[in-house]
């Protein structure tokens, strides 16, 4: 069984791109990696993390597509959808062909382009994760994420202002990432002056949706001592998946995190998670473990989201999973261009919109 | 085109019957229907309709519209834990925010969902309204 590396990250910043489709940012990424690898190497696999590429460029087959785009010829090729998770799912693969010595070096891309509709046509598509009846009936995750907000709020016993501590520390990281979407500072006034979705969560309670492309290399030891000079060793993934509950613990999430951090024999600090709502946020420190259940937000890890996270650096969809992979990845080499810590070793939990299938990875630099 | 007659036809269980899946192994019910126990996953199952008749645990007002339901912002969306034990999420409807309460109890009703605007197909589902 071959160890398995990073030996490259390229992003573009999250942002409407009314300028550039799937292609486009695709191709931002591809030549990013290629300008500043230390040696090009030609992937011999391509895996696409899209969520909506149907829905908004009406594209399908994307592995294929952008495969030729780059001009990655006679390669395999993929296209993973989990719903928001898709970039997880993308990593889990990735990982498990170079593990097991089928593939040598494989291109991860996520790209997603949310921007180009009215939101109640995107709403429309989100909603597609939720169970036949909940959709049919009209109902969207925001309203499923605000019921179990209610929950947190009555069983732990706190208010709304507890929910804006998130958001005024996502807005906080973001401020220093040149990748993030939102890189403005918030205070609790502007939390309480935002709109309210579904009661009682807010705008400022949402991950922020736009458009953004991530591609990571992904490869076995020999070909990451020839492309970098430092590439970080990915330890483990972990996956687990649920139907979906209205319970204040995320099954996939404690499994996942507790079965990957097992490898490690310790919990990395320098970690990005999916939060998709605050309660979310809060879900996620709490079920993983990385804080105590009823007051995460109380106390939010440093080393938690240095990116901005979904709040603010942004929620590129099934692309969210390949940045967080990215900037765990720039983080242990030293390359983050925002806020950054130090660190051996760091982690990223990507999950659905929900939390109900979760995707852990640890990252070491040896 | 975003209903097609097959679809609703062979959802009716779910969207107009309030039909579950009754798990003989286990006791616990599946909603949506289905042939295996969600949470046992065994396949001694039998569809069993549900009473309709339950308290809302949790509810939410919702101003975030998807297509073709733009006429019924607000809408109410309530966790509503059913006599039979199981916990639901759906629409509330037939009552304004104020007057809504944790503990309310609350019946099932068939109302209209939305209509698809390219073939004029209606689609109705089950919602529930206070007693
Ligand atoms: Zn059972």
């Amino acid at each position: 069984m071959s160890k398995v590396y990073i030996a490259g990250a390229s992003m573009t910043k999250v942002d409407r791109h009314y300028d550039m489709g799937i292609n486009e940012l695709y191709l931002e990424t591809f030549q990013g990696l290629r300008n500043t690898v230390k040696e090009w190497i030609k992937p011999d696999t391509l895996i696409v993390a899209n969520t909506y590429g149907e829905a908004v460029e009406n594209s399908l087959a994307l592995g294929e597509k952008l495969a030729s785009t780059s001009s990655l010829q006679g390669i395999r090729t993929f296209r993973v959808e989990n719903g928001d998770a898709s970039g997880g799912a993308a990593i889990d693969l990735a990982f498990t062909l170079v593990k097991s010595g089928v593939s040598k070096t494989v291109l991860v891309s996520g790209v997603e382009k949310t921007s180009d509709y009215p939101s109640k046509y995107m709403t429309e598509f989100y909603s597609k994760t939720l169970n036949k009846y909940e959709f049919y009936s009209g109902i969207n995750p925001a309203s499923i994420a605000a019921l179990m907000m209610n929950m947190y709020m009555k069983k732990y016993g706190k208010d709304s202002s507890y929910f804006a501590k998130w958001p005024i520390r996502m807005h906080s990281n973001a401020v220093e990432n040149p990748y993030a979407y939102l890189k403005f500072k918030i205070d609790e006034n502007t939390y309480y002056n935002s709109q309210v979705i579904s009661s009682p969560l807010r705008l400022f309670d949402s991950g922020a949706r736009a458009d953004g492309a991530a591609s990571v290399i992904v490869t076995d030891e020999e070909n990451a001592r020839k492309i970098s000079d430092s590439p970080i060793e990915i330890l483990g993934v972990s996956t687990s998946s649920y139907c979906y509950q209205p319970e204040l613990t995320l099954p996939a999430v404690k499994d996942s995190f507790s079965n990957v951090t097992n490898k490690l024999g310790g919990v990395p600090k320098i970690i990005e998670i999916h939060d998709s709502y605050s309660i979310l946020a809060a879900l996620v420190l709490e079920s993983s473990g990385l804080s105590k259940y009823g007051s995460s937000l109380d106390d939010i890890p440093d080393g938690v989201n240095l990116s901005g996270g979904l709040k603010a650096r942004g929620y590129p969809g099934g692309a969210t999973g390949i940045y967080q992979l990215g900037e765990i990845y720039m983080q242990l080499a030293g390359t983050f261009p925002g806020k950054r810590e130090t660190g051996e070793s760091g982690a990223i939990i990507s999950t659905g919109e929900l939390g109900s299938s979760a995707y852990s990875v640890v990252l070491v630099r040896k | 085109m975003r209903l097609t007659p097959p679809i609703l036809w062979r959802s009716k269980g779910s969207f107009y019957q309030l039909v579950a899946s009754k798990c003989e192994e286990c006791g616990k019910f599946t909603f949506p229907v289905q042939s295996v126990c969600m949470h046992c996953g065994s396949s001694k199952v039998i569809q069993e309709k549900l009473s309709g008749r339950g308290k809302v645990v949790s509810f939410t007002v919702n101003y975030q519209h998807r297509t073709g339901f733009e006429k019924e912002m607000p809408q109410i969306i309530g966790l509503i834990e059913l006599e039979e034990g199981i916990t639901i999420t759906a629409p509330i409807v037939e009552v304004s925010p104020d007057e809504l309460k944790e503990g309310t109890e609350v019946t099932a009703c068939l109302r209209r969902a939305r209509a698809d605007s390219t073939n004029g197909l209606i689609q109705y589902i089950f919602k529930f309204r206070p007693v």
